[in-house]
Formats: structure tokens, C-alpha cells, sequence
């Protein structure tokens, strides 16, 4: 009669959602931005090189920077107007990096994207067109799409997941994605699916989004051609969305401590990239525009917005009524793993999932306690760590004596320590301190 | 049994007890005895026992024996000590003590809460390191002291506090030059210099003119005054930031008059111990206004 929905065993939290602020506003477009700044580097591996020369011409579309033959993306364009220079701006992450600015000239003039047939082009052409558009994975690091789905030769993949749970609370944008791109979507799995040689995907997606579970299993019995797909609803619970806990929810297959998720044969993407995949694939469109969620109670005006990467923070909340008056806390990305800015000059990057105007009543600012040994982190952490222990080593100056407890390889800073954390500590802080600490020490000897 | 009777049969097995492990004791001490130098001792009695490591070794006994067994080790590398420590242990160890430049650590930075802005409130842990793995800290300068104390937490001798304006201050007697701060300090804002240093830049900004003089008024503005007018060309910049060579300006001598420090627009360029005031700047802006 009532059956329990799939979930992950270890650990996890259960912040509140405020996902019905925003989650049935249809996407917008935002118009087009003056100023454009992409930073060099928007993914895991070497920065982009910028190809161009100061005042020249660019259009929708066009390739600014090329990574050549290393690891990473390339970077395209997307206003056209002119190359204006190389400059030094604010990073919402790394605090400063390079960045091409373009300047726009204001015209709206995007071109046709034309359907192409995919269906039987060569496993490497498929390749070459997802590394030409530039794609990440957009589900975090930004993981360049291209070498995820390039497997070596040995490795054995049997499924694919697409990443539906967007377990971050406020965000709602992969939500709207399944909603209103769930088409494409799934023609973009295809086309993964085409290129690892594999015919199983699953789609999954956090039962809160009732409405887009339903759509796609409307379009997966639709569909006629010969893959297996199946939309599976699992348990809300933070980190639901992360690889490995999404894995085990899935298939059941845990994931040894540091090796590649294509070891226990499974590819993971997110459901937006895996639409920027038909974008690159079928309309030969680059990756330079991505939806994100504006919400909290700070902005005039909450959406779910289509916006240029590399848009300023302040035209998206100038195109919103600005922020009300007692909004106290910016941040990128989701409140648990975002970080918070302090300059609305920061620009929109590849791997921006939502911005976040929080109020004073809705974030926490009290000061942190010492450690009461409670263990309530330890209950919480999905991966089995023991951030208390971390946590008063750093506290007592011994950071580097951390390593002992073996959470570097695993962490990956989820925050749902920090979370349940009575003491209100930022254990997360600590675990990032207790990492660049190891990190000093290993240089040293 | 009596209760005396107990009490002496007490007293008894513990005396026995006692001797036993005496002379198990005393036999094993003679056993495995290690003979150490004397000397070492000696040594180490000059030493001040901070173990600060600034000598490159891991504390002041392993310098003590080191400069007694290795020829090669220098008597003069005991910063804290100083001179006196180098003359005591000379004689001792039959090497020449060369002389000891005394030195002492200056903090390249005068952004106080007064002079410096800020752009966030950080609530997170309260050490400089773990401000700086977040946008480089809550001021809006990214090069200035952050005020969260990692280097009095590390001195051995008391002698650097941060005070009520937020930026570290250095007690120049206790300071004994040992540059543990130095290497502790995310910034990189502190800095040795020899004690009888004559002149100071008490900025680390690598910024832009146009933004120092936003978020700093006791900034460099990169105006290089400085640069054109020291009679010794003591005075470079390196692209980023002011560098002076103190060797140069110490040798060239006072008959300059420190026209660097008197040129210096906003003071920061200052003479030793004389700290910027902001005051030459906030005449100018208060024209402005």
C-alpha cells in the first residue's frame, strides 16, 4: 500500500525546501546585458587561451577562448559586440581570476539554430561537437562534458543517470529544465547513450517534483526508439544530487573510496547538461546562455531566468526591481554549498546554478560554540566522516595531524555537518582549513 | 591486627619496595648512561629556550649540539639571542662569533578599522588563515592585515598583539626577530628588517591607484615619488608595489633626510616608528568635499 521511496542509507539532512517560491515560475529570458565578462577558467582543468585581439568584432556564438588540446572547454561568446580586453575581476569563488570582457552592442541578434540529424554520425564526431560547444557539467565542479563521457578503453559503463534531484534547497532551475526542455533532454541522453554504446538510462529525480516526474514518464511512453529509460522518483534528502549518493539510490552500487564513478559502471549527468548536449549536438549551438534560480525573500522579484554567462550580478538584479531593503546575505549557488559574495559586480559562470538574496530571518548568524561532542555530525555526513574530529584539531592548531582521518578523498563539503551542527560550528570552514594545512605539510617535507 | 601493627607493616613493604626500584634504577642510569658533552650544557645555558626554530633547527638543544659537534655551524645563528648569545658561545665552542645584525619584524600594512574599508562582515572561524581561503578576507583590501591575531598565537615572547584598531602592533623590545609571524602570516604583511632600519612602506597593495584610494586612505597610490627622489636609488618598484633595499639606504646614511618619507603623498612611505595618520589625505579629500 505505502511504499518508501528510494534514498541513500548513510547520513543526510533535511533542510527546508522553499522550492514553491520559484518553482512554478516559467523560464524567462533575461535581455541582453552591456558588459559580458567570461573568466578564462569556468571548469576543472587549464584556463582557456583568449583567441582574439582587443576591438575585435564578435558574434552570438562565437569562440573567444580555446583550451587546445588540454583538458577543459571552450568559451564562447554570447552577445556579439566587440573583444574588448583581458582584465582582472571578482570571482564569486576564487575571489579574483582573468576574464574576457566583451562589450555588447546591444542588438539581440541571435542566429537560426537549425535542426541537424545526429543519427549515425560517427561516435568521435558526436565528441568533437560537444567539445566544440564548450560543455561542463553543470552539476558542480564543472567536469568538461566531453572527457566525462570519452571513456578509456576497458572501462565498462551499463547506465547512465541523469542527476533530476537538485537537492540544494531554493533551486529550482534543473526542475523547470525537465519541465519545459524534457524533449530535448531526453534526446540529449540519447545521444550520451549513443556515444558510451549503452541503451539504460535512468532519470532521477527527488519526489518533490511530482509534475516533472509525470511529464517524463508521459515522454518516455511516447518514445519509440530503442532505449530503456526510466523516471525514478527517490526519497527528498540532502545530498541527494551528489554522485555518489545518487548512484546508491539508483543502482545500489557504492562507489569505493577514491576511484572514478565509471569503475562501478555508471556515468552521471545533470539534467541541464545533458539538454546543453542536444543544444550542441542537434542545433549545433554552443553553451554560452543557462537558466538559474533568483529567489529568497531579498529580490523585489523572484525567477527562474535564461542569462548569458558571464552577466553581472547587478543586471540580473537591476532586470528583477533590485533587492528589498533588509536583505542581508548574497549568495552563488544553493545555501548549502554556495558561497556567499560581496560584490554584485561578480559575473555568472558556467557552473552557477541560482543566486540567493537571503534576509536576516533567513540566515543564521549567531556566533559558534565549542564542540560538545554530541555527534550529531557524524550521524549527518553521507560519507561516513568524522567532521568533529577534524574540526578540533584545526581548533587546536594541529590541521595537518588531520589527514589521519581520511576525509580528504571523500568530503566533498556537502555542508550537512555544518547543518546539524547544535554548536552552529562552520565545520565545513574547518575542513577546508584542515585541507589547505595538509596540503602546506605534504609540500613541506 | 592492631591498626598500629597494619601502619607498620605499611611503612615496611614500602621502604622495601622503594629501595628495590632504587637500586634498579640507580644500576640501569649507570648501564645504559649516554655520555653527552659537557659543553652542550654550557651551550645551552646561553640560549633563550624559545625553540622558535629561526636557527633552521628544531629547537635550542639541537642547535646546542649541533654548533658544538658539527664544525660548519656557525655560534651566531641564535636570532633571539642576539649578539650576546653569539659571544658566549664562541669561546665556548672555539669558533669565531661573526656580528650579529640585530633584527626585528614591521608590519607592512597601516589599514586600521579607521583607514581601511570593509566590504563583507565575516562571522567564520577567527583566524587569518581561514578568513583568506574566502575572498581573501572581509576588508576590501586583499593584501592588508586581516587583525585575527595567527601571529600573537604563535610568538614565543609576547611580542605582537593586534590592538583595538584591528591591525597586529609590534612590541620592538620584546621582538627578538625570530620570524616565526613572518612565516605564519597568510598576507604576507610582515617583514624583517634590521632594527636601525631607517624608512618603512607601510602598504602591501598590488592594486590600482584608482582602487587604493577607494578602500584605503593610507594606501600606495603608486605615484613613485619615493622612487625619483632617493639620492641612494635605495628606492624600486618591482610593477606591484614599492621595495626598498635597506642595505642601500642604511649605507648611504641621514644626509638625505629622508626625502622619501617627506615626499610620500599619503604617508605611508614613513620614517621608522612615525606611523601614518591618514591626516595628509583627509586634508585633500576634505577640499573635495
Amino acid at each position: 500500500m505505502f511504499k518508501t521511496k528510494k534514498t541513500f542509507k548513510q547520513g543526510g539532512v533535511h533542510p527546508s525546501e522553499h522550492k514553491d517560491l520559484t518553482c512554478s515560475l516559467p523560464i524567462e529570458k533575461l535581455p541582453v546585458p552591456k558588459d559580458i565578462l567570461l573568466f578564462t577558467k569556468q571548469h576543472v582543468g587549464s584556463p582557456a587561451e583568449p583567441i582574439l585581439k582587443p576591438k575585435d568584432p564578435v558574434t552570438v556564438g562565437q569562440k573567444v577562448g580555446s583550451t587546445g588540446t588540454k583538458l577543459g572547454a571552450e568559451l564562447h561568446s554570447p552577445v556579439s559586440g566587440t573583444f574588448k580586453d583581458v582584465v582582472n575581476w571578482v570571482h564569486p569563488v576564487t575571489g579574483d581570476d582573468m576574464a574576457i570582457l566583451i562589450e555588447s552592442d546591444g542588438s539581440n541578434n541571435t542566429p537560426e539554430y537549425k535542426r541537424n540529424e545526429w543519427k549515425g554520425l560517427p561516435k568521435e564526431e558526436l565528441l568533437r561537437l560537444i567539445q566544440e560547444a564548450g560543455i561542463v557539467g553543470l552539476g558542480g565542479a564543472g567536469f568538461p562534458a566531453h572527457t566525462k563521457i570519452n571513456l578509456k578503453p576497458g572501462v565498462k559503463v551499463d547506465t547512465l543517470i541523469l542527476n533530476g534531484a537538485e537537492c540544494e534547497p531554493y533551486l529550482t532551475c534543473d526542475h523547470r529544465v525537465m519541465l519545459e526542455y524534457g524533449k530535448e533532454m531526453i534526446e540529449g541522453a540519447k545521444i550520451i547513450l549513443t556515444i558510451l554504446g549503452i541503451k539504460k538510462c535512468i532519470i532521477a529525480i527527488e519526489d518533490n517534483k511530482q509534475d516533472a516526474i509525470e511529464s517524463l514518464n508521459k515522454l518516455i511512453k511516447e518514445d519509440k526508439d530503442d532505449f530503456i529509460f526510466e523516471a525514478l522518483p527517490m526519497q527528498v534528502k540532502y545530498p541527494q544530487g551528489s554522485a555518489d549518493q545518487i548512484m546508491e539510490t539508483a543502482t545500489g552500487r557504492i562507489r569505493p573510496s577514491g576511484v572514478r564513478s565509471s569503475v562501478i559502471g555508471i556515468i552521471v549527468q545533470n539534467v541541464a547538461t545533458t539538454k546543453t548536449i542536444y543544444d550542441a549536438v542537434v542545433l549545433r549551438k554552443p553553451y554560452y546562455e543557462k537558466v538559474i534560480t533568483v529567489s529568497g525573500h531579498g529580490i523585489k522579484r523572484r525567477a527562474n531566468l535564461l542569462v548569458p554567462i558571464g552577466t553581472k550580478l547587478k543586471d540580473i538584479v537591476d532586470y528583477l526591481g533590485g533587492t528589498t531593503e533588509d536583505c542581508a546575505k548574497i549568495i552563488f549557488g544553493g545555501p548549502m554549498m554556495g558561497t556567499a559574495v560581496s560584490n554584485l559586480d561578480a559575473p555568472i559562470t558556467k557552473t552557477t546554478a541560482g543566486i540567493l538574496f537571503l534576509t536576516k530571518d533567513e540566515i543564521d548568524d549567531k556566533p559558534y560554540g565549542p564542540c560538545i561532542n554530541c555527534g550529531f555530525c557524524l550521524d549527518a555526513c553521507p560519507m561516513g566522516l568524522d567532521p568533529r574530529s577534524v574540526s578540533i584539531y584545526v581548533e587546536s592548531g594541529h590541521g595537518a595531524e588531520a589527514k589521519k582521518f581520511n576525509f580528504e578523498d571523500d568530503c566533498f563539503e556537502c555542508g550537512s555537518c555544518a547543518f546539524v551542527c547544535p554548536a552552529k560550528r562552520p565545520l565545513v570552514q574547518f575542513i577546508k582549513i584542515a585541507r589547505q594545512q595538509i596540503n602546506r605539510a605534504a609540500k613541506k617535507s | 591486627m592492631t591498626l598500629a601493627s597494619i601502619a607498620l607493616w605499611g611503612i615496611a613493604i614500602f621502604t622495601v619496595i622503594g629501595l628495590i626500584f632504587g637500586v634498579a634504577l640507580a644500576a640501569t642510569a649507570r648501564r645504559f648512561h649516554v655520555a653527552t658533552d659537557p659543553v652542550i650544557d654550557d651551550v645551552y645555558a646561553f640560549l633563550p629556550a624559545a625553540n622558535c626554530g629561526a636557527c633552521g633547527f628544531p629547537g635550542c638543544r639541537s642547535y646546542a649540539e649541533a654548533v658544538v659537534s658539527n664544525p660548519e655551524v656557525a655560534p651566531n645563528l641564535c636570532i633571539p639571542g642576539g649578539q650576546a648569545t653569539a659571544s658566549g658561545i664562541a669561546p665556548l665552542t672555539g669558533k669565531t662569533a661573526k656580528e650579529v645584525t640585530p633584527i626585528r619584524v614591521v608590519l607592512n600594512c597601516h589599514g586600521t578599522n579607521d583607514f581601511a574599508k570593509f566590504e563583507a562582515e565575516y562571522n567564520g572561524v577567527k583566524t587569518c588563515e581561514a578568513a583568506t581561503l574566502i575572498f581573501g578576507g572581509a576588508k576590501s583590501c586583499k593584501f592588508g592585515c586581516l587583525g585575527f591575531g595567527d601571529c600573537t598565537r604563535v610568538c614565543a615572547f609576547d611580542a605582537i598583539k593586534v590592538g583595538k584598531n584591528g591591525i597586529a602592533e609590534i612590541d620592538t623590545v620584546k621582538c627578538t626577530g625570530c620570524g616565526k609571524c613572518v612565516s605564519t602570516c597568510p598576507k604576507h604583511v610582515l617583514q624583517l628588517l634590521p632594527l636601525d632600519h631607517r624608512v618603512q612602506v607601510s602598504c602591501s597593495s598590488k592594486d590600482k591607484p584608482a582602487k587604493v584610494r577607494n578602500i584605503c586612505s593610507v594606501g600606495c597610490i603608486s605615484c613613485r615619488k619615493c622612487v625619483k627622489v632617493c639620492p641612494a636609488q635605495a628606492v624600486s618598484w618591482d610593477g606591484g608595489r614599492i621595495v626598498i633595499d635597506h642595505e642601500k639606504c642604511m649605507a648611504y646614511g641621514p644626509d638625505c633626510k629622508e626625502a622619501c618619507a617627506e615626499g610620500c603623498p599619503t604617508g605611508i612611505f614613513h620614517k621608522k616608528g612615525v606611523f601614518p595618520t591618514g591626516a595628509k589625505k583627509k586634508e585633500k579629500a576634505g577640499v573635495a568635499e
